[in-house]
């Protein structure tokens, strides 16, 4: 079926012209800078942040009843991603802790006064974005430990008032039966890793994709491609040119990927170098990047770089200027773009109807396989089939997109409808 | 050993572009196809070649359909030029004529030897924008031979070429041909055909008009050309009285005639005496092919005449 002699020699020179390309070589040196500096962007939101994420709670108590203490206890557990608090009964009054919030000695001052006998807790914050994380955390503490103190006034016992702003225990059972514990697939570094994941198939898709396109144009408006059509089948090339592409594309993302991780793993040395203390939230455990992140992000990569590949080689050899490409490749432009947000849909629901559902259709899995298998629970089957759909789909788009290259590559002026590069096809009035 | 076109029929839509066309190609020959712009010339070469296919019929090389053949048996050189525009002309040829099943070292060492022979050797690592395009013509010429293939098709080759250039590539083709290959070219200049092919088939809107030795087929419509010229007298009005003959054209210095045979030429000839006429050119010979096609054309419903465009324009895709 296919000649693999002829595709690697269309797979090389695709892949040698790209090298030699001024373009190609700047956009790679461009790549890993960036790659270098997103890598160690911890550090610069660590120095610019400061501690606004951790640091001093100091309390001003005037009512003379626990909060201090309550506070110390509900606020220097660990949170995951989360620095813990340090939590202070400042005694010099509440103008005096104003001032150390406002001169940068506290992170936060909370001022407890009693109003017609009912207390009022005053938050005074440094930082006056709506996310402040910290002021939150501080409220969260401050209304449990208020409910305690209420009940415990109405006559509820101590330990029993104690229980009734505790956590509960969940659990949440699977579809298999089996027991979950629903933050164990929401980790915040397999987040991170789902998220590069995706955006890593974003961007090849559409980045590979156009090159594909621009390259197959290149080939009918220099009318190489008529001496190509006689020298090989118009599948072969096709192949050696979406295989030539994801070769030359790979030989770009990786060394940005290496430059990125690599700058991202030796950041704490870096900081410490620079005396910059890191916040815990970019402690990123490497370990996130598992084997299954692994093998779930290069099947669904290859595959979907495939069936997509195959779509923008098809729709290139429909048109014949470089300037008709962007308009002739929108549509799969706008596919790409849709699977992308729904993937983040997939990541807030990851066992839904609606994520199993665009897990097995063949244009979605690729952007939705990785929040569906890491941060969901399917089962084996399902995984099989989805990855049985899309490498089928695949498969037929590669044999299609060589049905319609083959016409669509000898066509010139003419502008081929689907239709009629399908009628010719039918007829088969186009030979190999 | 013989291409064989047989029968060929190839639509577009709703439009015919090859009609039921039949003929035979000799191996070891220079064969020219001629035609207008938009015959059907190159629809017909690219269903030799398996490009596409016909919708009827058969086109067999030694009784094998040539969809069956081997890529590498051909050699192609289409109308339409092509290469990779930033891609250094050695590289070019080395990919191409490998793509084609050619080994590295057979296609280098013929690179070698063409790119001397064209003198064209300083241009090896340059890229092709970068050469004139009488040079990008050698270039794609080569890109067509390197593989050393059996069947030579050439589509108008020599459209753009010099005087120069164009000789030298009549050579390479008589070298060719002469090391046993077949060699079918297209022209819509019919003097191309009748100086370096032995054998012709000249189509018109899809048909065949006439096939055969370029002999045969000037002096298939019997009727021999006498070209003629008197000093003094360029427009021989006289002419117009003689039966049996016609004036073809009155060029500025000569006026050809048709006439039945060569004693009504001496007829001319005498009468030409008789009105004491300084005769200073006297030649009788058979049409050139130009004239028999015209003349064949001419004698077709007024609906199948060439218009200019056919005459002129390049052709377009389907033709």
């Amino acid at each position: 079926m296919f000649d693999f002699t002829r595709i690697k020699l269309v797979a090389r020179r695709e892949v040698t012209t790209r090298f030699k390309m001024k373009a190609y070589r700047i956009t790679l040196i461009v790549q890993v800078i960036v790659a270098i500096l997103a890598g160690l962007s911890p550090i610069a939101i660590s120095y610019f942040t400061g501690d606004s994420l951790g640091g001093q709670v100091i309390v001003v108590d005037e009512t003379n009843s626990s909060l201090a203490t309550s506070l110390q206890g509900r606020l220097t557990d660990d949170i995951p991603g989360l620095p813990p608090l340090e939590v202070v009964e400042y005694t010099e009054g509440a103008d005096s802790a104003r001032s150390a919030v406002k001169d940068g000695d506290a992170a936060l001052a909370v001022i407890l006064t009693n109003e017609n006998g009912a207390p009022n807790y005053e938050i005074v914050t440094s930082n006056s974005g709506v996310f402040d994380i910290t002021a939150q955390r501080v409220q969260a503490a401050i209304v449990a430990g208020n409910v305690e103190v209420e009940a415990i006034q109405l006559g509820v016992p101590q330990d029993q008032a104690a229980g009734l702003v505790a956590a509960p225990a969940i659990t949440v059972e699977g579809p298999q039966g089996e027991t979950q514990n629903p933050a164990d697939n929401f980790s915040g570094p397999m987040f991170a890793v789902v998220n590069i994941g995706l955006v890593l198939i974003y961007m090849s898709l559409i980045m590979y994709g156009t090159w594909i396109a621009q390259g197959v144009v290149e080939e009918k408006s220099s009318r190489m491609m008529e001496i190509m059509v006689n020298a090989a089948t118009p599948r072969d090339l096709l192949v050696g040119k979406i295989l030539g592409v994801l070769i030359a594309g790979l030989c770009q993302t990786v060394p940005m990927l290496l430059a990125g991780g690599l700058a991202f793993a030796l950041q704490p040395r870096i900081a410490n170098a620079m005396g910059v203390q890191l916040t815990s939230t970019f402690d990123l455990d490497f370990a996130a990047i598992s084997f299954q992140a692994i093998w779930v992000f290069l099947v669904y990569f290859v595959l979907g770089y495939m069936l997509y590949g195959s779509l923008f080689a098809a729709t290139g050899s429909l048109v014949s200027r470089q300037e008709e490409v962007n308009q002739a490749i929108a549509p799969i432009m706008i596919l790409v773009i849709v699977g992308l947000m729904l993937a983040y849909v997939v990541m807030a629901l990851p066992d839904s109807l609606f994520s199993r559902v665009l897990f097995q259709i063949p244009f979605t899995s690729p952007f939705v396989a990785m929040a569906r298998i890491l941060m969901g629970n399917p089962g084996t089957g399902e995984i099989l089939m989805s990855i049985a759909i899309l490498a089928v789909t695949g498969l037929l788009a590669m044999l299609l997109a060589g049905r319609v290259y083959r016409t669509g590559v000898l066509m010139y002026g003419q502008k081929p409808s689907l239709l009629s590069i399908f009628r010719l096809n039918r007829a088969q009035t186009v030979a190999r | 050993m013989t291409l064989r076109i047989e029968h060929i029929v190839k639509t577009f839509g709703s439009f015919t572009a090859v009609n039921d066309v039949s003929f035979d190609v000799k191996p070891g020959s220079i064969f020219g196809f001629l035609g207008t712009n938009g015959a059907g010339k190159t629809t017909t070469m690219r269903m030799i070649l398996d490009i596409i296919r016909p919708d009827t019929g058969q086109i067999t090389w030694n009784g094998t359909p040539t969809r069956d053949l081997k890529r590498a048996q051909f050699g192609y050189l289409p109308e339409e030029r092509g290469l990779y525009p930033k891609m250094q002309v050695e590289d070019q040829l080395l990919f191409i004529g490998q793509l084609y099943g050619a080994s590295k070292q057979d296609v280098q060492r013929r690179i070698d030897e063409w790119l001397e022979r064209f003198h064209v050797t300083e241009n090896r690592h340059k890229t092709v924008d970068q050469l004139s395009k009488g040079n990008q013509q050698k270039i794609q010429f080569l890109a067509a031979i390197l593989h050393d293939p059996e069947i030579l098709i050439m589509d108008e080759p020599y459209s753009g070429l010099d005087p120069v250039n164009a000789q030298q590539m009549k050579d390479a083709f008589q070298e060719l041909v002469s090391q046993g290959k077949t060699l079918i070219f297209s022209t819509h200049q019919l003097n191309d055909a009748q100086e370096l092919s032995s054998d012709v088939a000249i189509i018109h809107r899809g048909h065949l008009l006439i096939s055969g030795s370029v002999d045969e087929v000037r002096q298939s419509t019997n009727e021999h050309y006498l070209r003629f010229a008197v000093a003094g007298d360029r427009e021989m009005a006289w002419l117009d009285g003689i039966p049996d003959v016609h004036v073809v054209s009155r060029r500025s210095d000569l006026v050809e005639i048709g006439v039945p045979n060569e004693d009504a030429a001496r007829g001319i000839l005498r009468t030409a005496i008789d009105r004491d006429l300084p005769v200073t050119m006297f030649e009788i010979d058979y049409p050139s092919l130009n004239d028999v096609f015209l003349e064949l054309v001419r004698q077709m419903p007024t609906e199948l005449q060439p218009t200019a465009e056919e005459l002129a324009v390049p052709a377009s895709v389907i033709g």
